[in-house]
C-alpha cells in the first residue's frame, strides 16, 4: 500500500524533503514513522467524516432504520419491507456522497425503499431513494420551483444529483 | 361520496417515527406516500374534539397512534389531488388522483409534507 502525504495546507514534514542517500539514526527513523502515522490518521480521519454528521453515525442511523423497517406494515399502513438490497444499495449512496455534501437525514419509504432527505428550511428540500435495482428516484422544492426524476445508478453517483444537492445549499 | 369543503381539516395518523423529524416537528414526505392502490388513507377532523380526534388514531390499528399529520383539503387539491370522501368509516376520506410516475409522486407527497401541520401526543 502506498500513501501519498499532499503538503497542501500544513507545513510539510522534513522527512520529505530529505534526499534518500542521507542515512538516518534510530531516534530519528522513530520520529519519522511516528510523524508518518499521525499523518495518515489525518488523513483518514477527514475521509471518515462528512460535513454536519460523522459517516459512523450516519451508517448507524440507515442500519436501525433498515432494521425498524425490514418487515411488512412497519408504517401501520402495509407498508412494503425495507429490502436488504434496498439498505446495501444506500450505504453505496452514503459512500458516494462528496464530503463537501451535508449528510442527510435517513428515512425509509413505504414502498420498501430507503431514501434520504436534505432540508434546508421550508420550502426548500431535496429527496432521494433506492431499491436496489441501480435506479435513483428524486425530486426537490427549491422555493417555486420543483422537479423530480430518476437515474440509473452504479459505481458513481448521477451529476445531476450532486448538481441538485449543491442547489439546494447555493 | 361526500363533499368536502375547502376548508376542513384531513389527518393522516402516525405510526411510525420514521414519519417526522423530532428536530423541528415537521412531518416528512413518507407519511404522504400513497400505497400499491395510490388511495391514501386520512379522517376529516373538522368540528371533533381534541381527544375524539385522537381516539380515532388509536382504534383504527393495533397500536396506539403517535402523531397525526394534519392537512387542509384545500392544500390537497391546490397541488392537483382530489378527495374520496367515502364515509367507511365515518369520515374517512381517501387522497386520489396520484400520477403514475414514482418520482411524480414523491414530489407530491413532499409538496402534501411541507403544507402540513404536525401534531405529536
Amino acid at each position: 500500500m502506498s500513501v501519498a502525504v499532499q503538503c497542501i495546507g500544513f507545513d510539510c514534514p522534513n522527512f520529505l524533503t530529505r534526499p534518500s542517500s542521507e542515512g538516518v539514526d534510530q531516534g530519528s527513523s522513530k520520529r519519522i514513522v511516528e510523524r508518518i502515522i499521525e499523518e495518515v490518521n489525518k488523513l483518514r480521519g477527514s475521509e471518515s467524516m462528512t460535513f454536519g454528521r460523522p459517516l459512523d453515525e450516519i451508517l448507524t442511523s440507515l442500519l436501525e432504520i433498515y432494521r425498524e423497517c425490514s418487515h411488512a406494515g412497519w408504517d401501520g399502513y402495509g407498508a412494503s419491507a425495507v429490502t436488504e438490497d434496498a439498505y446495501e444499495e444506500a450505504r453505496k449512496i452514503i459512500n458516494l456522497l462528496p464530503s463537501s455534501i451535508k449528510m442527510p437525514e435517513i428515512v425509509a419509504e413505504p414502498t420498501g425503499e430507503m431514501g434520504f432527505e436534505w432540508r434546508r428550511g421550508k420550502g426548500q428540500v431535496f429527496v432521494l431513494s433506492v431499491g436496489g435495482k441501480h435506479r435513483i428516484t428524486y425530486a426537490g422544492i427549491f422555493g417555486d420551483n420543483k422537479i423530480h426524476g430518476s437515474e440509473y445508478f452504479e459505481e458513481t453517483l448521477p451529476m445531476v444529483i450532486i448538481q441538485h444537492l449543491r442547489r439546494l445549499y447555493s | 361520496m361526500s363533499h368536502v369543503e375547502t376548508e376542513e381539516i384531513l389527518a393522516r395518523y402516525i405510526y411510525s417515527k420514521n414519519h417526522y423529524r423530532s428536530s423541528d416537528h415537521t412531518a416528512r414526505h413518507s407519511v404522504f406516500m400513497p400505497p400499491e392502490d395510490r388511495r391514501l388513507s386520512v379522517f376529516r377532523i373538522s368540528g371533533l374534539q381534541e381527544n375524539d380526534v385522537w381516539s380515532i388514531g388509536d382504534n383504527l390499528r393495533s397500536q396506539p397512534s403517535l402523531g397525526r399529520a394534519d392537512i387542509k383539503a384545500l392544500s390537497v387539491l391546490e397541488i392537483g389531488l382530489l378527495i374520496d370522501a367515502d364515509d367507511i368509516p365515518p369520515r374517512h376520506a381517501n387522497i386520489i388522483g396520484w400520477p403514475e410516475e414514482a418520482s411524480a409522486i414523491k414530489l407530491k407527497a413532499m409538496e402534501l409534507a411541507e403544507k402540513a401541520s404536525l401534531r405529536l401526543k
